[in-house]
């Protein structure tokens, strides 16, 4: 359905992007091979209140620390929610040898077996100093959110690293919210642009595309009134004034800087995860 | 006269016209649930009978809406027994009606305000004493026996039992009672024998349209339940839009069972009252 390989040909692309960067070659586990060039990214974090936790975990071990210390104070959306899904997923990738055991392996249930068992232990390990006692998990996003608003836990999380701050504008979130991530490192979701077979003006695609791609372009999106989004550009490949550039968009103070969410960056890894994790949950962790 | 025979089928077409939608929802669901790619397969029903997940759900929905319905029933008829009298004016009428104005997501949203662990009822217990702290409060919404889906069910439907119920007891002619009164029987003797037979039809098709409803609908128990175990429309839901296409005859043909006791539950209960109309129409009431 699409045109071909053509990132190879885009002047920006050459120039600014990472070409073997996990994020920009797979597309939620499938090879990209030129046929699409990276527009975005969003990237998951977890969400915290300054004023009641002073430094966040750091690990997975270290939260489950802290849920020791602090039970009742931390739980995740259920696993057929987009983003409990997506807790999952770094968590599996945690308990891998090498998250990229995952991301660049398609799905096979044996293979993963091993990291699975440990993060199932994990979960029904931290089961009990979970709110609620891990008797129910929020069914939405917008449930844990809830929560976390009205004091009743201290974290929460979103796949949008940026997302806090309109949240916070909105009275939703307390004002001294902030955001972290953890070992080893955030799972990130890049989305592509792309040229259909039939497209009447093949060349006029690849100069709008090249333009989109380029770090003006990039800059412009990322600012908060324009949409805040994060560029999946090459932070090194820039020279120092598009450095500075970038650098000086204040996305506000809930959002980690680019440097911290480029190097933290995992990508997705094949899409069958998703489905397989959400009923193993059910019979692993939602039934006992 | 041709006219006279062919009259009813007239008056009935819209109606038919109306149903040939959910009957064509019907038939494709049903279907979709037996189709597999060599044919008619009945093994879909099969995986679900045998599914702990699927069975747990089906039981908690029948229980959850059977609850919620019949207390629905009870307080409805409670109500209306004891205020039919002062319906008649404006007021009190629009009191009693007031919860239907508002749609189920908005009075499921009221129910978590009110009733979760940080609600208004925690805090007034909790500025009043009454409870230390929030472990003391009972886990009211997103439970695992329901309470909440019910607690919002029971506000929004007794109103319309009341509505359903309201036109009997304006229509029964005080007398009745007096002769009651007269023979020397009491509150319950009045129940029974002047109330309960004029009521008990309503009562019988007022419960099933709500069991019907509260068994198969999807946003309260999606807000107001828990992860496990889910209402039936829940479970469905998830299956139908999850990633994997293979979860989708699972939805179907959950929801094919569901209607299917459901027309057993409405067929079994108009063969019964059909029957009571027939005593009732031959003086043996």
């Amino acid at each position: 359905m699409l045109a071909g390989s053509f990132t190879g040909k885009l002047p920006s692309f050459n120039e600014y992007y990472d070409e073997t960067d996990p994020a920009i070659t797979t597309d939620f586990g499938t090879e990209v091979e030129g046929l699409e060039a990276p527009w975005g990214q969003v990237q998951f974090v977890f969400h915290y209140d300054e004023e009641k936790i002073d430094t966040p975990p750091a690990t997975f071990d270290e939260l489950k620390q802290w849920l020791q210390e602090n039970p009742q104070q931390f739980t995740y959306p259920a696993a057929d929610e987009f983003t409990g899904n997506a807790f999952l997923r770094q968590l599996l990738y945690a308990k891998a040898d090498q998250p990229s055991d995952i991301y660049n392996q398609a799905f096979e249930e044996k293979k993963v077996s091993g990291p699975a068992n440990d993060m199932w232990d994990y979960l029904n390990d931290i089961q009990p100093d979970l709110w609620r006692s891990g008797e129910h998990y929020p069914n939405s996003l917008e449930e844990l959110d809830q929560l976390y608003r009205q004091g009743e836990v201290a974290m929460t999380m979103g796949y949008n690293e940026a997302r806090a701050e309109s949240l916070i504008e909105d009275g939703v979130f307390p004002e001294s919210t902030k955001s972290f991530v953890m070992e080893p490192g955030s799972l990130g979701n890049t989305h592509f642009l792309s040229i259909p077979f039939n497209s009447p003006d093949k060349s006029g695609a690849l100069v709008a595309i090249n333009d989109m791609l380029s770090p003006e372009a990039q800059l412009e999106k990322q600012k908060p009134g324009v949409w805040g989004e994060s560029s999946p550009i090459s932070f090194e490949k820039l020279n120092d004034a598009q450095k500075e550039q970038f650098e000086s968009v204040d996305r506000g103070s809930s959002v980690l800087d680019e440097e911290k969410l480029e190097n933290t960056f995992m990508p997705e890894g094949d899409l069958e995860y998703v489905d397989w994790l959400e009923d193993e949950w059910i019979n692993e962790i939602a039934q006992n | 006269m041709r006219l006279h025979r062919i009259k009813p089928w007239i008056l009935l077409f819209p109606a038919l016209l109306f149903l040939l939608l959910p009957a064509y929802g019907l038939w494709s669901a049903a279907s979709a649930s037996v189709s597999s790619t060599d044919g008619i397969t009945f093994l879909h029903y099969r995986e679900l009978l045998t599914s702990e997940r699927f069975l747990h759900s089906l039981w908690f929905s029948v229980r959850t809406a059977w609850t919620a319905s019949m207390a629905s029933i009870i307080i409805g008829i409670l109500i209306t027994r004891s205020f039919a009298r002062y319906l008649t004016e404006i007021l009190p009428r629009l009191a009693v009606w007031l919860p239907m104005l508002f749609p189920h997501l908005v009075f499921g949203y009221i129910v978590i305000l009110l009733f979760s662990e940080t609600g208004l009822l925690y805090e007034l217990l909790s500025t009043l004493c009454f409870i230390g702290g929030a472990d003391q409060f009972p886990i009211l919404t997103r439970d695992d026996y329901g309470v909440g889906i019910i607690l919002t069910y029971i506000g929004k439907e007794v109103p319309f039992v009341i509505l359903m119920l309201y036109p009997v007891y304006q229509a029964l002619p005080q007398f009745y009672f007096d002769v009651v009164k007269t023979l020397g029987g009491g509150r319950y003797q009045q129940f029974k024998t002047v109330e309960w037979p004029q009521i008990s039809t309503v009562v019988m098709e007022t419960f099933i349209i709500l069991f019907a409803f509260t068994l198969t609908a999807y946003e309260v128990p999606a807000m107001l339940g828990t992860n496990f175990p889910e209402m039936v429309s829940v479970l469905s839901y998830d299956w139908f839009y999850s990633g994997s296409f293979e979860d989708r005859p699972l939805a179907f043909s959950a929801m094919v069972m569901t209607s299917f006791l459901l027309f057993l539950l409405s067929l079994s209960s108009y063969l019964y009252v059909n029957r009571k109309r027939m005593r009732a129409l031959r003086g043996r009431l």
